[in-house]
């Protein structure tokens, strides 16, 4: 992977070193780095490492065992689709299908032009109003295959 | 003090402090314990050992209960096995199908799983992962990993303190990997072999499955100056087949690193010589050994006295070393004898002799564990002396001792270090009088110690006077502050000592005695010095460069550093049938090179050793041995030396004979025969007798009885005797208690783990001794050789690398030299990582791969020594000697460095133009 740019490095810094809580830990610095960059860099761990007075391989191993951690650069967008089980009920299993035909993908992952980041979701905690997904953190419910699609397509549009 | 317990009814004795596992284990009860390594803490992780105590709720993991007098335990109840054959047949479903495939059994498991008969699970496997080959030496295959942690454990804290893999993922992605999940090779990994040696299912595991085994002998590892065992197993073709760690050592208390480990195959390498060579019509011809010997024999007579040198290995056992003494000084009447520690740590032994009056390691690699701070001054421990840096390490980790490092490369070890210096290369003693004006402006000296145990303080105290902070900011670019707070850290660490630990930055430099002055002064001024976590400790890169010393093969004592004087040469020709000895001090190894050139030593006798790679200034070295009438080599390859040789002659290696290595910490240890010779070679010590006997007969010396040896342990019995230090040391000792630290006078002595608690070999008194900082190197960057060149070594190569270039693993693991260039340089002379350069000194040049680093600042370059595709470093190295100890400046040489492209240089490296 390529080195992060000194500006990211400085971000990175600055995200670890104000974070406003109380108790400081692996874990919270861990978030807050992935809040800043929307994913944790080598360099970012080493940063943590130190100031956490630990190594960098009790810091992987923190992140590592959360699967929402992330150590590549997501695409520019996020789409979360839940396959929780109201979801599932109301059909969320044939979104999926065509979700994935339109961005080429088999299952979680970035589409070829990094613009998209997919991944399914347990709950999304808004089950009134499945089949739902999230789009860069807001519900879009009562999804249909096409209007799935169609708010995908949208998003590519935008750019 | 130990405990008694009852194990299923039993009465067990055990020690106190023993888990319940440990007792189980003294019963001789069978108990599965798949996640608990012998060496290592107990984990707890794999719930097989588990057990039922008497009053105690449950069924606890024996591994991490502590015993305690009265327990009754039980280990195979019905509830118990019920128990315990489920966790074993849910382990057995993480190897999966694989139970029945190919020879590799799961180890350990399958024992367990037989023992329980289990012969499958009935669970489904688990989902299983790629394996990671990308080691040359051995692979990581999750699809028998149990997800023990005995590997994890093994790399890190508690063992080697490595880091390179642990656990990642959760739950069904559990795995073992490497941090950001890269490949083994791209990680950390020193190949060590540890995780191999713990991996109870043998999903961590070498490359080719090794044949049958059908002994295993324990004894001592051949590279570096640790000296830590090995057992050696052998199969039936009386091949070493396998080397593993010895956990009961007491020098690496069950560690390797992947030289130990895994750099065995040289010993059965078919470049082996394998028979006497002599040169007949320009050509180096097999012979019989008899008419070697004789030939030798009657060429040798020509030179005795001034004219014939000899030169020693470091490499061979005490007992060869003594004999070739006893034959240099006996029979060939001559003190020019020397050995290889001239080109590293002689700096370190003459500044030593001076100070102390002895030129030993103080301390013990447990003082290291125990000591409150660590000074490592020019040495890159982790790769020349890596069981030692882990025990440093472990030191840091586990007992929060300071590290303060002294580099001017950015070496592993300052990942751990609470202080970095970086001075200039070449201004040492400036830092190192700086730092002792701290402690005695601040009030940190040892008062007591410097008053009543030294003296020469008074007019070392004006020398230092004028090193101001500001003044030594100026000279070595180290910031004021970290050399204040370095020296108030050192004298008065948080706890316990401190300890010094320096390397070939040190001594191999013209200023290299004042350098080791200035440490040894450190140590007086804070009184850091005969005392439990304290002590000097110049680390020695050869396994028995130590013992070489000690058993005499310098030019200026006898052996146990008996000084020529009347008084020994006395006692030593008595010793030996009443036979005058030589009285003059003989000369050195760089100056018998010399005197090579100016035709006063016309015959050199060279034991193991290859100046011809090792020498610096290369070009000089081979006219200078070209001009002998007659050199003798016997070694186990046929290197640069050896092949400019009127004679050769094959040895053995250190797994092909007996003998004693002692190593860094003066601790003397067995070196055990695992095979037979290979070919028609000899041990050192049965060849230079056999010389010996035939040179007497000739001359009708009647010495013959004094070469008559029919075992290795009567040549220490001689030794021992006539040398005080090593006087109550034998063979039947060695073998009963492991290896014995000298001084043991006595047979009752138990050794000594540090020196100096009261008294000094010189006297009551040790001695400052004084220098100025003189010109930093004898050669400057110019506008022509712009870069300064440090040389030095790497992990996976040992010295000049004759031994290591035929160990296939290694090779593997490092096939190129590389030449570490900080990218600023890289890019002000247009070069790539990984393209072939040239580099050039006034006296040669070498090609390398240039690799990117940071870890020398810019306008440094570094270099392993070694020789790889025919290219050296020493071809470029500059001979410009310490006054004192006359050791060359290996440490500075100015170079340029040059791209090639297809062989041929494309640019220029001063003015960046590109020809093509």
């Amino acid at each position: 992977m390529p080195p992060i740019s000194d500006q990211d490095r400085e971000r990175v810094h600055k995200a670890i070193n104000n974070q406003k809580r109380p108790t400081v830990t692996v874990l919270s610095s861990l978030l807050a780095v992935q809040d800043e960059l929307r994913y944790i860099p080598d360099e970012a761990i080493e940063q943590v490492a130190t100031l956490m007075d630990t190594t960098i391989n009790d810091v992987f191993g923190v992140a590592s065992f959360y699967p929402n951690f992330r150590f590549t650069p997501p695409g520019n967008h996020t789409v979360e689709l839940c396959w929780g089980p109201t979801c599932h009920l109301e059909g969320s299993s044939y979104i999926i299908e065509k979700v994935l035909d339109e961005l080429g993908l088999e299952g979680q992952g970035e589409t070829e032009d990094n613009e998209i980041s997919f991944k399914f979701n347990t709950c999304l905690g808004a089950c009134s109003r499945a089949p739902l997904m999230s789009i860069d953190h807001h519900m879009i419910g009562n999804l249909t295959p096409e209007s799935a699609v169609e708010r995908i397509r949208s998003l590519r549009h935008q750019d | 003090m130990s405990i008694t317990l009852s194990i299923n009814a039993n009465q067990i004795d055990a020690p106190e402090g023993s888990s319940v596992l440990d007792v189980v284990n003294i019963s001789g009860t069978y108990i599965s314990q798949l996640c608990k390594d012998p060496d290592m803490k107990a984990i707890g992780a794999c719930r097989t050992c588990l057990v039922q105590i008497e009053g105690v709720r449950g069924y606890p993991a024996s591994c991490s209960t502590p015993a305690s007098d009265g327990m009754k335990i039980w280990t195979d109840t019905p509830e118990l096995d019920s128990i315990r054959r489920g966790v074993v047949e849910l382990t057995l479903s993480m190897v999966g199908e694989n139970v029945q495939d190919g020879p590799s059994d799961f180890q350990e498991l399958s024992v367990a799983a037989n023992h329980y008969n289990i012969d499958k699970s009935r669970w489904e496997p688990r989902e299983r992962e790629t394996v990671d080959d990308s080691n040359p030496v051995f692979n990581i295959a999750m699809d028998s990993c149990i997800l023990c942690g005995r590997c994890a454990q093994a790399c890190q804290d508690g063992h080697q303190f490595i880091g390179a893999i642990d656990f990642l993922g959760a739950g069904q992605s559990s795995r073992i990997g490497t941090f950001m999940d890269k490949p083994l090779l791209e990680s950390v990994c020193t190949t060590c072999g540890s995780c191999l040696a713990s991996c109870p299912t043998g999903a961590i595991d070498v490359k080719f499955a090794p044949a049958q085994e059908i002994k295993t002998v324990t004894t001592t590892c051949p590279y570096c100056g640790v000296g830590c065992g090995i057992k050696a197993k052998v199969d039936a073709k009386d091949q070493i087949i396998e080397i593993e760690d010895d956990p009961d050592n007491l020098s690496s208390v069950g560690m390797l690193c992947v030289k130990g480990r895994f750099g065995f195959s040289f010993v059965n390498h078919e470049d082996r010589i394998k028979s006497p060579l002599i040169r007949k019509d320009g050509e180096l011809t097999p012979v019989s050994w008899e008419e070697a010997m004789e030939y030798v024999a009657d060429n040798l007579i020509k030179y005795r006295g001034d004219a014939f040198g000899t030169l020693a290995s470091a490499k061979a056992t005490n007992e060869d070393g003594y004999i070739q003494q006893k034959f240099a000084r006996l029979i060939m009447q001559s003190n020019h004898i020397d050995h290889c520690t001239r080109l590293c740590h002689s700096p370190s032994v003459e500044a030593m002799l001076t100070a102390l009056g002895s030129g030993a390691t103080s301390n013990s690699y447990v003082d290291y564990e125990e000591a409150g701070c660590l000074v490592v001054v020019g040495s890159d421990a982790t790769s020349n002396h890596p069981v030692a840096a882990s025990r440093m390490r472990r030191a840091v980790v586990e007992r929060g001792a300071k590290l303060i490092v002294i580099n001017p490369r950015r070496i592993d070890m300052c990942d751990y270090a609470d202080i970095w210096l970086r001075p200039r290369p070449g201004t040492d003693v400036a830092l190192l009088n700086a730092m002792a004006k701290v402690i005695l402006d601040e009030g940190l000296a040892d008062t007591s110690f410097v008053d009543d145990r030294t003296e020469g303080f008074d007019e070392w105290r004006e020398v230092v006077e004028k090193y101001t902070l500001e003044y030594a900011e100026g000279i070595t670019g180290v910031r004021a502050n970290d050399i204040a707070n370095a020296a108030r850290m050192y004298a008065q660490p948080p706890f316990s000592g401190s300890c010094l630990i320096w390397g070939m930055g040190v001594t191999q430099h013209t200023m290299g005695t004042a350098n080791a002055h200035g440490l040894l002064n450190l140590a007086f001024v804070s009184g850091q010095l005969g005392k439990p976590g304290s002590g000097i400790s110049p680390l020695r890169g050869q396994n028995n460069v130590q013992g070489c010393g000690d058993a005499g093969c310098v030019p200026n004592s006898f052996p146990g550093y008996q000084v020529l004087s009347d008084d020994t040469i006395s006692k030593f020709e008595n010793a030996w049938s009443n036979q005058p000895l030589p009285r003059e001090h003989g000369l050195v190894i760089t100056d018998m090179v010399t005197a090579m050139d100016d035709g006063r030593i016309k015959s050199m006798y060279v034991v193991g050793e290859n100046p011809l790679l090792s020498e610096p200034d290369l070009t000089h070295a081979e006219a200078a041995f070209k001009k002998l009438d007659f050199l003798v080599v016997q070694d186990i390859f046929l290197h640069e030396t050896a092949q400019i040789a009127d004679v050769v002659l094959p040895a053995t290696t250190f797994a092909e004979k007996d003998g004693t290595f002692t190593n860094s910490e003066r601790r003397v240890q067995r070196v055990r025969k695992v095979i037979e010779p290979v070919g028609d070679s000899r041990p050192d010590w049965g060849i230079i007798g056999e010389l010996g006997r035939r040179i007497s007969d000739k001359l009708g010396l009647e010495l013959k009885h004094e070469f008559d040896y029919s075992h290795p342990s009567e040549i220490f019995d001689e030794l021992s005797g006539l040398t005080p230090i090593m006087g109550g040391i034998t063979y039947d000792r060695l073998e009963q208690e492991g290896g014995i630290q000298w001084p043991c006078p006595t047979s009752d002595h138990p050794g000594t783990r540090y020196l100096y608690e009261s008294d000094f070999p010189r006297g009551p008194k040790a001695k400052f001794v004084a220098f100025d900082q003189g010109p930093a190197a004898d050669e400057v960057p110019t506008e022509r050789f712009p870069l300064i060149l440090n040389t030095g070594r790497i992990l996976y190569h040992w010295h000049g690398g004759t031994i290591t270039r035929r160990a296939s693993n290694l090779m593997a693991r490092s096939p190129e030299l590389e030449l570490a260039i900080n990218a600023e340089d890289a890019q002000k002379y247009g070069i790539d990582d990984g393209d072939w350069v040239r580099v050039r000194s006034r006296r040669g040049d070498m090609e390398a791969r240039a690799l990117f680093s940071d870890k020398q600042a810019p306008g440094e370059l570094f270099v392993p020594f070694a020789k790889l595709q025919e290219h050296a470093a020493n071809y470029l190295t500059n001979p410009a000697l310490d006054p004192t100890s006359r050791i060359p400046e290996y440490k500075v040489c100015a170079v340029r460095v040059d791209k090639l492209v297809n062989g041929e240089v494309v640019s220029d490296g001063r003015r960046r133009r590109v020809r093509v």
